[in-house]
């Protein structure tokens, strides 16, 4: 039930990524191409892109948080034993998932108070309070995600990176790279 | 003072026990003001910092170049770059190293992380640098520098977020970063030559290529170059501001890899998703940063350093040095980015009252982050470097060998640091 109930997330997520992503490179390219060849600049373009950008940084986040990809120093975790490594990661987790908890709260409160005045966008007059929900929301996402992660390190269902002992002698990092977690996904396969 | 010194220490503190640098700076930023201004404003606080940086028009150009690097990495720019480079300079004395400094410069510059770069090419140029017979400390150390090259040649996220903190113009930046970015790539060429002169130089010559096969090499990377061209020249021009400049790139790169076949359907979406996975990352951290630094604004921090910098009677080049100190420390466990998003809201309201140009002190700040990354005794491109090469190579030949690129790079520092106009020569004579 839970999985399949994640997998129809998963898909979904994934297609507007792919989506959301796509339209933002057309509305920037016809809306210079308009502007220079036609005359004609694509109305309201700036009002999407906003729009666009914010889910898009959400719409990432529940992946992240399942991935424990956001950018960390592991001098510690990769000098401890794995007991230790396992009680660390769940009290990372737990904390992550706390403040998502927090963040996406204080969007919930900031989309009512948008919606009590009222808050449109200048030109397209898209109300914003509902973006402000679609953004509380995929916190919140990503907030059980952290929480699940918590979970399967309890149970023990998911065992903490092994490393060999060279990797271990030097702090290793995780960066947004393409290269790096290219690698790292063909490793875990 | 105690309140944001406590910040800090506790930022660092909890960036060490492996909470991620997001997060840390967010709780910090959080209690801290709370501390100041009380729950209920911390509270809304958050709300508005993560809803409304979020809906930005201007950074959209953070997801758009990312999506344009990783579609130019898709159509195997590496291995293309390298080959080209190669077939002009193998001949020369120390050649192959040559053109790895290039490939390695004009690959950072798109794919925009150092130690993606060095991971990068260090799979596809060691084997022929260590067949041809070139030293393990050279050829190590020419792949671990090179790869901080491209931080400054735009595209350069390091420099979009820079610009982004201190509201200084995207495009300008991108110039700017021009000079400086090629004279590094003149510098670790330079520094190449040193090494083979104190080693006494022991790497086989290549026969020359005849010149159809150089310019059929060429073929490879014309599509990147002519996309590059495009995208900087808008910018110069005026044509289109950086954002939209982005957009054309990132298209640009996706008719290129259609072009060149590389690109199917599923590896479409893949390279879309990754590429919003990256922005979330960096988005976050940049709300993060925010907020923290709200924190330490409010908490006085600002008025606190001018009163030490007049005591200690600092100069704006006093003040530079000073900062340049800070980043070689900090470059021991911090990458260029998080780096930046610490430190630069601390500093540049100061540079700025000073008298120094912000665009100017931003390829500084840069510069100065690169040569962090490959500073003994923990660079972290060395380190990821050593991860890659495994037994192979010992830590200290690789350090042994970064050390005249280190060198090389302080003396470019200086020069940037002498003579601003460098720096400011392409964004003053900037269109509009």
């Amino acid at each position: 039930m839970l999985k399949n109930t994640i997998n129809i997330f998963n898909k979904i997520l994934l297609t507007s990524c792919v989506l959301f992503l796509s339209i933002l490179v057309i509305i920037t390219v016809m809306d210079v191409f308009g502007r220079y060849l036609l005359d004609l600049p694509l109305p309201g373009a700036s009002e999407l892109t906003e729009i666009i950008l914010a889910i898009l940084i959400y719409i990432g986040l529940p992946y992240i948080c399942r991935d424990e990809g956001h950018v960390t120093v592991s001098i510690i975790s990769n000098n401890i034993k794995y007991t230790l490594a396992r009680a660390h990661s769940i009290i990372i987790n737990a904390l992550v998932c706390i403040i998502l908890f927090i963040i996406g709260l204080q969007l919930i409160a900031f989309g009512i108070n948008l919606n009590s005045y009222n808050d449109i966008t200048t030109f397209l007059e898209i109300p914003k309070a509902p973006i402000a929900f679609i953004l509380a929301f995929l916190t919140l996402l990503a907030s059980l995600m952290s929480s699940l992660n918590c979970y399967y390190y309890f149970t023990d269902k998911r065992s903490i990176k092994t490393q060999s002992p060279e990797d271990r002698m030097y702090a290793s990092y995780k960066r947004p790279g393409i290269i790096e977690s290219t690698l790292i996904n063909k490793e875990k396969k | 003072m105690l309140i944001w010194s406590l910040g800090l220490f506790i930022v660092i503190l909890l960036i060490a026990l492996g909470l991620p640098i997001a997060f840390s700076m967010t709780i910090v930023g959080f209690f801290g003001l709370t501390y100041i201004i009380g729950l209920e404003p911390a509270l809304s606080m958050i709300g508005q910092v993560f809803f409304d940086n979020g809906m930005s028009y201007s950074l959209s150009i953070l997801p758009l170049f990312l999506l344009m690097g990783n579609f130019v990495v898709k159509a195997g720019l590496a291995d293309e770059l390298y080959s080209a480079s190669n077939a002009w300079l193998r001949h020369k004395r120390g050649g192959l190293a040559m053109a790895t400094v290039i490939a390695c410069g004009g690959f950072s510059s798109v794919c925009g992380s150092s130690l993606a770069t060095a991971a990068t090419m260090a799979k596809i140029a060691l084997p022929s640098m260590k067949k041809y017979g070139y030293s393990d400390s050279l050829s190590a150390g020419v792949i671990a520098a090179g790869g901080t090259l491209g931080i400054l040649i735009p595209p350069s996220m390091v420099l979009v977020i820079y610009g982004i903190i201190t509201s200084q113009d995207i495009g300008k930046l991108f110039l700017a970063g021009i000079i400086p970015g090629l004279l590094g790539i003149i510098g670790y060429i330079i520094a190449v030559k040193i090494t083979l002169w104190y080693e006494k130089g022991s790497s086989k010559k290549l026969t020359p290529l005849p010149t159809i096969e150089k310019v059929k090499a060429l073929k490879g990377v014309i599509g990147i170059l002519g996309l590059f061209i495009i995208v900087m020249g808008g910018i110069y021009l005026g044509i289109f501001t950086a954002t939209e400049a982005a957009g054309i790139g990132a298209f640009g790169a996706f008719i290129i890899v259609i072009l060149k076949r590389k690109l199917s359907l599923s590896s479409f979406a893949d390279t879309l998703i990754e590429t919003v996975k990256i922005t979330t990352m960096l988005f976050f951290l940049l709300f993060g940063a925010i907020l923290f630094s709200n924190f330490i604004n409010l908490a006085g921090l600002p008025d606190d350093l001018r009163k030490f910098i007049s005591i200690l009677n600092f100069n704006i080049y006093t003040l530079l040095i000073g900062i340049f100190i800070i980043y070689i420390i900090l470059g021991m466990v911090l990458e260029s980015l998080s780096m930046m998003l610490l430190t630069v809201p601390i500093f540049y309201p100061l540079v700025g009252e000073m008298g120094g140009d912000l665009i100017w002190f931003g390829i500084l700040v840069v510069v100065a982050v690169e040569i962090s990354l490959i500073t003994p005794p923990v660079g972290l491109n060395v380190h990821i470097l050593k991860t890659i090469v495994k037994n192979t190579m010992t830590l200290k030949t690789i350090f042994k060998g970064v050390m005249p690129f280190v060198f090389i790079d302080l003396i470019r520092l200086i020069i940037l640091l002498l003579f601003p106009f460098l720096t400011l020569f392409l964004t003053n004579s900037i269109w509009s």
